[in-house]
């Protein structure tokens, strides 16, 4: 597995596609947090992703960290709520490890992950239990190196199984009293609703699966 | 010199919170307003509080007041992306909004101590209003 290679051309689809998810989920999104938060954060992604698709074609020719670096200053620019400083340094750090690059290794994919989830660990001082993106992204990225290194998987089978356990942390907020955020001020009211951040979380694992070769 | 940032999710309420400490600031103090998010929308913005900061980089001290839960995150986050020797000067105050401006900026017209201003203005917390 190690001639694996994950290009610029790969990266970009996913960026074209996360703008399109973000407009497609956009009202999913609005309806999970007007029901425990503020109400903003489908929007919040729209108009930071419409941002990035309207500078997109520009940045192509830079390197994947360039490209990544400035899709999350317009997600720290536009998206107003936590998830700007959020999703912001997840792509602001995403490429750091891979710095100059075209294209990555597998390994080196996985090392964008953790350094991506990471961040908003740090920034949102979130963990797995607290209802939030983390809930997701953590077990999700934490699988991903389980498949791939110890279980044998293939990179896309990897990234699936990656995608499945992101889903299921996301599943795993519903039940949850949330310990960040807006939601924290509901208690138990906020019982019963799955946390938007892990929600949209999940959306942007599904499509970085759905575009691996 | 004492810079203060006043961070919230509202443009509106940041300036109007301004105008009410600007008449009892004698001009030694400066106070920006980093309100809202980009385009005026309800929500903060990372970027305009890190060029608010900026803006203070001649402050001995700057204290940044916020209103809820993503104005931290969003002030944490600019000050992150600053050089070491601005960073150091820079403080999120633990007080309440309207009354941890006011007593900080008032504080800070007196006296030029960053301890006794972050006290007042965090005082503000346990400031009686009826009695």
């Amino acid at each position: 597995m190690s001639d694996y290679i994950l290009n610029k051309d790969y990266f970009i689809a996913v960026i074209e596609d996360l703008i399109i998810m973000s407009e497609e989920k956009k009202e999913y999104f609005i309806q999970l947090d007007s029901a425990i938060g503020d109400g903003d954060h489908g929007m919040n992604l729209s108009i930071g992703f419409r941002e990035v698709n309207k500078n997109l074609e520009a940045w192509k020719s830079e390197d994947i960290n360039t490209i990544f670096k400035n899709v999350g200053t317009a997600l720290l620019d536009k998206v107003g709520g936590a998830a700007g400083p959020l999703y912001g340094g997840f792509f602001m750090k995403f490429g750091l490890p891979v710095k100059g690059k075209d294209e990555v290794t597998f390994d080196e994919f996985i090392e964008m992950m953790e350094s991506g989830v990471a961040i908003i660990e740090k920034r949102g001082k979130a963990v797995v239990g607290d209802a939030t993106m983390v809930c997701t992204l953590r077990p999700a990225v934490d699988a991903l190196k389980k498949a791939y290194h110890d279980d044998g998987l293939s990179p896309k089978e990897a990234m699936k199984m990656a995608m499945e356990v992101g889903a299921q942390g996301s599943d795993s907020t519903v039940p949850l009293i949330a310990k960040k955020g807006r939601a924290m001020r509901l208690g138990e009211r906020a019982i019963g609703h799955r946390d938007p951040g892990s929600a949209s979380s999940a959306a942007m694992l599904e499509v970085f699966y759905k575009h691996m070769p | 010199m004492t810079g203060v940032i006043i961070v919230s999710h509202s443009e509106k309420l940041a300036e109007g919170l301004r105008d009410i400490v600007m008449e009892m600031n004698d001009g030694s103090v400066e106070v920006i307003a980093a309100g809202g998010a980009d385009g005026g929308r309800i929500g903060t913005n990372t970027l305009k509080i890190k060029a608010a900061i900026e803006s203070l980089a001649k402050c001995d001290h700057i204290l940044i007041f916020v209103d809820l839960g993503s104005a931290v995150l969003c002030s944490e986050t600019a000050i992150e992306m600053l050089d070491d020797d601005i960073q150091e000067k820079v403080h999120i105050v633990d007080a309440p909004l309207v009354e941890g401006v006011v007593g900080g900026v008032v504080q800070a017209t007196i006296c030029d101590d960053l301890d006794q201003i972050i006290e007042t203005a965090k005082e503000g917390a346990t400031l009686r209003k009826v009695c």
